[in-house]
């Protein structure tokens, strides 16, 4: 929805516009170049029998009046209420009665009919009355394209027929820099790089397009701008979203989404996999993943909750996910009554419902004593929701790939490492090995040996003299007694020595707000009996610590099991093992230790710790489980979940889209209701994707309401291009990506988004596509593109949600349990938005502020605001003051500091930002920002800089820090331009 | 340019047609009044409503939220024989096939209130002895005793409270009424929320969506204020940049965009042009609103305010008084302290000393200026106890709760409405939640009937499918 309601009066205060309105839009029926037409029934007559007559006298059996049903022709002619040819049935009658009291609609109802909508049924009736089907649940034909051999696509055969008759001419095809970038930012959500802009510049012909949409259309970037869409469809978040509004393990699940979208995957295996990737023949650990689809509704675990209210409401949640995700329809209506304008019953919903009732869920994800759930016990308000998979993640793996190859870099390019490694040598020479070979040093803990045996309060000994060089220490616990919870502490003369990380093994694992938490530090927790006998455990020290400073006591609680301790020196880069992989070269072990290179041992800590974070490349994520006891599904009469009196009902699919039957014979699993969605017959399917693909790439529906294909939807303005994208769709096999290539190599796509006169007059809402509609970014890409514009986007493809900066004591309203908010740290700061943790009860201001859905409920449209808070967000979010500082940066990287003019900067700025350089009287506005910037910060330097200073982006020190600060508020500025976050 | 201008009209003629005023219903002129030039100084943004169905009583609203369900047993609605019946089996004839939360499957007793009540004003009403200060202003409350609602758990109810329906993306009241009858302020957003935690037991979360604009476009949502940090997000310039660098930067953003407006024919870029300048106004005019050094000591004392702008209760009523005097159309002040399932007797004289005086406060405030005549104060959570205990409080109730309202258009020194002997059920004069949204309307100037906006495929109303009606009896 594109909604200008401030528009007028606001253009009138900025621009000097005349203040007369003629024409509106003409839209059919009225007139075209040939002439009157007769009413279509669905165009133009079922849009106003369903708003103002079905309600009463419609499919909802419950409220229908005087028996009368009107959306039946047949019901219609047999009670009279309408007499074909004529207008002597009931029907023109009373909508054109005078006494109030027989008018209908009732004036109570407040829908009173207009006289051109009175119009229109008059002349419909006369015309004989003819009903057609509901366009969206009649087969999908597939027309002939018109016009064959006029070298046309067939899109554009079918727009241009349209247009013909409607006497509207086409926009010119964009300038290539509007184009490059539209493409670039449709596709990818992201801008066109300036070689790109380029090349395209350059050599602007079909092949030279055609190719870039391809690559577009392989890269990563594609794959994550269409995940933002259908994350929306299918409610993703990282939060349960009610009450405590707690973390649950679904990313697993979004990195599902984008691979499926980067290879590819026909839309068939897309669907049958979320909805029933458990029940599939050979179902895979991917498979299982995709059916956290079905675990994405809110949940609750608030004390006091109802089991049997909470499952009910789970369970509507599900059915107007499907019907809204899969099938663009408003089932949800029939949750309480059979719907009002379409034919589905309430026997439909809870039929759909029982498909779900498979699946192993609870009402109360916890175990009240009020509300006993045996299977939950032990879980609290920090534990993950099951049933939960552990699985390996591509993006944790290739996380700690590149981190040890980074540590590895770091550490063997230390400009003094030779000398350091010598040193080192020459202190501890006792490492050598029997050969004497220095470079290849074996380093073996020296044997600790001893076994002690704690007193019930614990024991302190002294950690074995002869490592002098100390990594961490090992811990081995004889045979323990479990349950136990061990306690370790290291002391060096009256100083504490923290450990950064412990693993224990066995360890029965913590979890913090749904994840574990990682280590041991805080209590070495060993529930069961360890199965080999000893239980042992690593605590790594921060820092290689040297014992030569004097004796390390040990302390030690929590167990009276013999203990014995050793000492691991030096320890290779991969501590999340219980035994340390040694590095075989002792010079290398060496400096990955990072014995003593205290300038870069952070570096080295920060990545060792992502390392560990990334847990051996596994995670968990919710999936469902099929349970073989499904629960009772009935049907709630009002959709009150204490009423028991309702019918029993089966899993099946809408009677009346009969035509719609998969190849089963009695449908009843998930699987089946996946077969069914995407059952060549299913009219909807088909229809509602490509429509929704058309939305993405034009800026509206051929069919404007995208979530709504019923009755009381909007009919394609060209079904026949409807039909024939859908029909298409699935004769290439379901393939998504293929019809988008379709769709944005057409004509229609590459055309001016300025309209002609005769648009506005005709068709201002661009109904009929004969120009492109500009179009805002979507929040995420508006972050996106700032940041791939300053150059400093992190282009890390998926993994575990990152927490970008927002403002402190933003979560002080969630509790169960209290939280904080950790920012990511180096690149995880400019990630893609995509991957913001998604709080469904606090969603991040930044996104929101742009119209980004808590994802409460599946959302198949974003509202699209225009609001104050968007410019506060953009002119002060932190992340767009380091954008624009980056792109400072970035430009004084290309034209050196001290070199060119105001004039070349500023024209470098807004090539890099919009692809074209800037006006002479945008540099003008511009340079009253550089000239007064320089001014403020000359009288006074401090808030410059403070500026340079904002977020964790270095600002370049070979700039005068005036000038960093002047050129940053003119990125700023840049950043800020409606321009900058519209596609045009 | 004159393309520009009626691509706007049309644009906004779409958003519109969902509504259910067609766009015969609004006069040209009305259009062309909106494209005059803007008044200096204060003038509203028009809202969608272009006449009102009836006369308007009120201009503004402020809820004073007590979240988490405070007991009606313990301030308004006064049960003599439930305290007889104390520590006794609570009869099963009112129980039975009745929803409950914590109390299920476990034994009910009757739990008598610990508070002492007494008459107050020339009404009389009874009050209990928490709330001393509100008591004050008996004469001018209208006490409902009988509301009840449908959600039994805090999340769901605070959203049926607030959108008069548990399905997520519908639109909070604040958002409807500002939609509808559009903002006093160009400098402020026209609904703020102001949420606090108590410092005692019975502390429960509050969610985001509670303000959402649903459905209509975000421009309607509640704005939170942060009681750390900048009050509004992202009010303040980055590294303090001073306050005509700042400005000069958004003439500039604007100075460019209006040229691209007239190049791209794009009447969002108009739009945006104005966002800006609103933008600019709230980074002055908050600053001036947050900062509360002009109220004076005895103000502070009065509201029970220790450190001004603190973010507890009567800090934010006291910001509230602010806002309503500015224009805002919608105030929503929540204290997060009222889930007393247990330590009632401690927890609950807590949360009603950092609630009561702010609240009496607030209402001789609005008095004072004048204002109290056009303001609907609402009081009340978003369910209320159960008579019956449980252990050292009381669960969730939806078959009894009261509230109470005061200001334009009500009838002071009411009490509406009653429960039965045990406080158990609303039996006469029952009001629904629905039925409050509908006479806020009312008092609005709005029919609750005829105010609604196409949203998939339905006419959503605040008030949803069902009957719901405006409650008379606490009229003026």
């Amino acid at each position: 929805m594109r909604n200008s309601g401030l528009s007028i009066r606001l253009l009138a205060a900025c621009l000097p516009l005349l203040t007369t309105i003629t024409a509106l839009a003409v839209a059919p029926p009225t007139k075209t170049a040939q002439g009157p037409v007769t009413p279509q029934y669905n165009r133009d007559v079922r849009p106003i029998l369903s708003d103002t007559c079905f309600p009463c006298h419609g499919p909802d059996s419950a409220k229908r009046k005087a028996g009368l049903r009107l959306d039946i022709r047949e019901s219609a002619i047999a009670q009279k209420a309408i007499i074909p040819g004529t207008l002597s049935g009931t029907v023109w009658n009373r909508i054109t009665h005078t006494s109030p009291d027989l008018l209908m609609p009732p004036p109570a109802a407040h829908k009173p009919l207009t006289p051109a909508q009175k119009a229109t049924i008059k002349a419909w009736l006369l015309a004989g009355a003819k009903y057609e089907p509901h366009w969206a649940y009649t087969p999908v034909s597939k027309p002939a394209v018109p016009g064959s051999s006029t070298g046309l696509s067939p899109i554009d055969a079918f727009l241009n027929q349209r247009h013909k008759q409607l006497g509207l001419p086409h926009a010119p095809e964009a300038d290539p820099v509007t184009l490059i970038r539209r493409v670039a930012l449709d596709l990818t959500g992201l801008p066109p790089s300036p070689d790109d802009i380029k090349a395209y510049v350059a050599n602007p012909t079909k092949q030279t397009y055609t190719a870039y949409v391809d690559r577009l259309l392989a890269s990563d970037a594609h794959a994550e701008r269409m995940s933002v869409w259908w994350l929306d469809q299918v409610r993703y978040a990282d939060t349960v979203g009610f009450h405590g509004d707690q973390n649950h393990n679904a990313w697993p699940y979004r990195d599902w989404v984008l691979n499926a979208f980067k290879s590819n995957i026909p839309y068939t295996t897309f669907v049958r996999d979320q909805l029933a990737g458990d029940l599939i023949p050979g179902a895979t650990d991917a498979s299982r993943t995709a059916t956290c689809f079905n675990r994405l509704n809110m949940v609750t675990r608030e004390g006091g909750a109802q089991p049997g209210e909470y499952l009910a409401k789970y369970a509507a949640d599900r059915v107007r996910t499907v019907g809204s995700a899969f099938l663009g329809s408003t089932i949800a209506c029939a949750e309480c009554h059979d719907h009002k304008y379409d034919p589905f019953t309430a026997r439909d919903f809870y039929s759909i419902a029982a498909y779900f009732a498979d699946m192993r869920q609870w009402g109360v994800y916890a175990d009240y004593s009020y509300t006993p759930e045996p299977e939950l016990r032990g879980i609290n308000n920090d534990s993950p929701f099951p049933p939960e998979i552990v699985v390996t993640s591509k993006a944790l793996s290739s996380r700690i790939d590149e981190e040890l190859s980074a540590i590895k870099n770091i550490a063997t390019t230390v400009p003094d490492a030779d000398t350091r490694y010598m040193a080192f040598l020459a202190k501890f020479g006792e490492y050598r090995d029997l050969n004497g070979d220095t470079t290849q040093l074996t380093l073996n803990a020296p044997d600790g040996g001893d076994w002690h045996t704690p007193a019930k309060t614990g024991m302190v000994v002294d950690v074995p003299r002869s490592a002098v060089m100390l990594a961490g220490i090992e811990v081995t616990i004889k045979q323990p007694q479990t349950p136990i919870t061990v306690n370790v502490a290291l002391k060096q003369a009256s100083t504490n020595l923290p450990f950064w990380h412990g693993i224990g093994a066995p360890h029965t694992p913590v979890t913090q707000n749904g994840f574990e938490r990682l280590g041991i530090q805080s209590g070495w927790r060993i529930q069961s009996k360890p199965s080999q006998g000893d239980a042992k455990a690593i605590y790594w020290l921060p820092r290689t610590a040297f014992t030569s400073a004097g004796p390390i006591k040990l302390t030690l609680t929590g167990t009276t099991s013999d203990v014995r301790i050793k000492t691991i020196p030096l320890h290779a880069v991969h501590p999340d093992t219980l035994e340390p992989q040694r590095e075989q070269n002792a010079k290398v072990a060496f400096l990955l230790s990072g014995a003593g290179l205290e300038s870069i041992t952070a570096d080295i800590s920060e990545r060792l710790r992502s390392i560990v974070q990334s847990r051996g490349g596994r995670t968990p994520v919710m999936v469902t489980e099929a349970t073989n006891k499904p629960r009772q599904a009935r049907i709630l009469a009002r959709g009150n979940w204490m009423d028991t009196t309702g019918a029993l009902v089966s899993p099946g699919t809408p009677t009346f889209l009969t035509n719609a039957k998969a190849n089963v014979a009695q449908p009843a699993s998930r699987l089946d209701l996946a077969n069914w969605i995407t059952s060549r017959n299913n009219p909807l399917t088909a229809r509602v994707l490509v429509n929704r693909f058309w939305r993405l790439f034009f800026g509206n529906g051929i069919s404007a309401s995208v979530e709504d294909f019923g009755a009381q939807g909007e009919a394609p303005t060209n079904p026949a291009l409807l039909d024939w994208l859908a029909s298409t769709f699935m004769d290439r096999g379901w393939n998504m990506r293929s019809i988008i290539r379709e769709i944005v190599t057409s004509d229609a796509y590459k055309r001016s988004s300025k309209p002609l006169p005769v648009h506005v007059a005709k068709d201002p809402q661009n109904r009929y596509f004969a120009r492109q509609s500009p179009r805002r970014l979507d929040a995420e890409f508006i972050r996106d593109n700032a940041l791939a514009i300053a150059g400093i986007l992190d282009t890390h493809v998926g993994g575990p949600p990152v927490k970008p900066f927002q403002p402190a004591g933003y979560y002080a309203n969630l509790q169960f349990p209290d939280r904080d908010y950790i920012v990511s740290t180096r690149g995880d700061q400019y990630r893609r938005g995509l991957y913001t943790h998604w709080q469904r009860t606090f969603l991040h201001p930044g996104l929101a502020a742009f119209d980004a859905p808590s994802r409460e409920e599946a959302c198949p449209v974003r509202t699209e605001a225009n609001t104050p808070q968007q410019a506060l967000t953009l002119l002060n979010d932190p992340v767009y003051v380091e954008a624009a500082r980056g792109l400072a940066n970035l430009m004084y990287a290309s034209l050196k500091p001290g070199i060119g003019t105001d004039d070349a900067r500023l024209n470098w700025l807004m090539q890099r930002v919009r692809g074209t350089a800037a006006s002479s009287t945008e540099r003008m506005h511009l340079k009253t920002i550089l000239t007064e910037s320089r001014n403020a910060y000359t009288t006074n330097e401090l808030p410059g800089r403070e500026l340079l200073r904002m977020g964790s982006l270095p600002s370049r020190t070979d700039v005068d820090p005036i000038e960093l600060a002047a050129y940053t508020n003119v990125c700023r500025a840049l950043l800020n331009l409606h321009e900058t976050i519209t596609r045009y | 340019m004159m393309d520009l201008n009626i691509h706007a009209a049309t644009a906004r003629r779409a958003f519109l047609q969902r509504s259910a005023f067609s766009i015969g219903s609004i006069a040209l002129g009305q259009l062309l009044a909106d494209a005059a030039p803007p008044v200096p100084n204060r003038i509203s943004i028009p809202g969608a409503l272009p006449v009102l169905h009836k006369p308007q009583r009120i201009k503004r609203i402020i809820h004073l939220c007590m979240a988490g369900g405070p007991s009606q047993l313990e301030t308004f609605d006064w049960k003599p024989e439930l305290k007889k019946l104390h520590g006794q089996p609570f009869p099963s004839s009112y129980t039975n096939g009745q929803q409950l939360a914590q109390l299920q499957n476990t034994p009910l007793l009757a739990r008598g209130p610990f508070t002492e009540f007494t008459r107050h004003g020339k009404s009389g009403i009874e009050i209990s002895s928490l709330l001393p200060n509100i008591a004050r202003h008996a004469d001018k409350l209208a006490v409902i005793r009988s509301m009840v609602t449908e959600q039994i758990n805090h999340d769901p109810a605070h959203a049926f409270f607030n959108s008069g329906s548990i399905l997520k993306g519908r639109p909070s009241m604040g958002s409807w009424l500002l939609y509808g009858l559009g903002s006093e302020s160009r400098d402020l957003p026209g609904f703020v929320v102001l949420a606090s935690q108590g410092s005692s037991d019975g502390v429960q979360p509050v969610s985001a969506r509670q303000w959402s604009a649903g459905f209509l476009p975000s421009r309607y949502q509640g704005v939170p204020f942060q009681a750390k940090g900048d009050a509004v997000h992202y009010v303040a310039s980055p590294g303090g940049n001073p306050r005509n660098l700042e400005e000069k930067l958004v003439q500039s953003i604007n100075a460019i965009n209006r040229e691209r407006a007239v190049q791209t024919l794009d009447p969002e870029a108009a739009t945006r042009i104005a966002q800006y300048e609103m933008a600019f106004r709230m980074q002055l005019s908050v600053p001036e609103l947050t900062d509360m050094k002009d109220e004076k000591p005895e103000t502070l004392q009065r509201y029970g305010v220790k450190r001004a702008g603190d973010g507890t209760f009567a800090s934010n009523c006291l910001l509230a008084r602010r806002l309503l005097e500015r224009g805002v159309r919608c105030v929503q002040v929540y204290h997060r302290a009222w889930d007393h399932h247990r330590n009632m007797e401690v927890a609950m004289p807590i949360a009603a000393r950092e609630t009561d005086a702010a609240c009496a406060a607030l209402l001789d405030d609005l008095e004072q200026r004048g204002m109290l005549d056009s303001t609907l104060v609402v009081w009340g959570g978003e369910f209320g106890r159960t008579p019956m205990g449980q252990g050292t409080g009381r669960d969730h109730h939806i078959n009894a709760f009261s509230i109470w309202m005061a200001g334009g258009g009500i009838k002071g020194g009411t009490v509406y409405g009653s429960t039965d002997e045990l406080g158990y059920r609303s039996v006469e004069d029952v009001v629904t939640v629905h039925d409050l949204h509908a006479t806020v309307l009312h008092l609005f100037g709005i029919d609750h009937e005829r105010f609604s906006v196409k949203f998939q495929g339905l006419d959503a109303r605040l008030t949803g499918v069902e009957p719901a009606k405006v409650v008379r009896g606490v009229l003026a």
